[in-house]
């Protein structure tokens, strides 16, 4: 699975930290998911597009 | 469904964890854990006497429901292990969000996979009595390796 979650976070002058406070998780774990390091559960993926204006299908698609 | 216990147990929990499993070890090599903190106690069932016939060498009789004397330190601190193990390992983190959560699932599955591993090579290469040490370490290997599996993920994770 690929995702743009680092391209659209740069795009709204969002840090690591800024985002996982808005989604209260941990810095580490917005970085797993940009590093393809973990794939997050279908609530924090339409959280993230939320937050990101955009939907779930620009963050993240299949290779 | 919260089944997770507060972040405030978990230092305690873990200082307790790590100091009891020494202490056990030292009692039980040393064979004292059984000397200490003799008391009467009421057993549901225990060993009480052995048996020799010409046919086999022992048949240990069983009686139940009846007062025993027992050193009571061993119970307290098998007690005090399981409890600070369950507790240490099951403590919610700072932020406890669904990476945490599955870094503390996989750390279970491999838990299991590596006790159960340990304990098929036993049951192969480990015979008689010395085989009832390796029951009684089996108590607490599971949680132990859990809580060592789940600490070093975490420091992964943290370090990332």
């Amino acid at each position: 699975m690929n995702n743009k979650l680092k391209i659209y976070r740069v795009k709204y002058n969002y840090t690591q930290d800024d985002l996982s406070k808005k989604l209260k998780v941990s810095r580490q774990t917005i970085n797993a998911i940009e590093n393809n390091k973990y794939f997050p559960s279908l609530e924090l993926g339409l959280q993230l597009a939320k937050i990101l204006d955009c939907k779930v299908d620009d963050l993240f698609s299949l290779d | 469904m919260n089944l997770l216990f507060n972040y405030k147990f978990k230092k305690i929990s873990g200082w307790v964890f790590y100091l009891s499993i020494p202490v056990s070890l030292y009692l039980l090599f040393t064979d004292s854990y059984d000397k200490l903190l003799v008391t009467r106690v009421y057993a549901l069932f225990s060993f009480e006497k052995t048996i020799i016939t010409e046919h086999t060498k022992n048949i240990i009789g069983s009686n139940g429901f009846h007062w025993i004397k027992n050193g009571l330190l061993d119970e307290m601190l098998t007690t005090l292990i399981i409890v600070s193990g369950l507790i240490n390992s099951f403590c919610k983190e700072i932020v406890e969000d669904e990476l945490i959560s599955k870094l503390r699932s996989d750390s279970l599955t491999l838990s299991l996979y590596f006790n159960y591993g340990i304990l098929i090579l036993a049951n192969i290469l480990i015979y008689e009595l010395t085989f009832y040490y390796v029951l009684v370490f089996n108590l607490f290997m599971i949680i132990l390796f859990f809580n060592l599996i789940f600490k070093f993920k975490l420091y992964q994770h943290y370090k990332s």
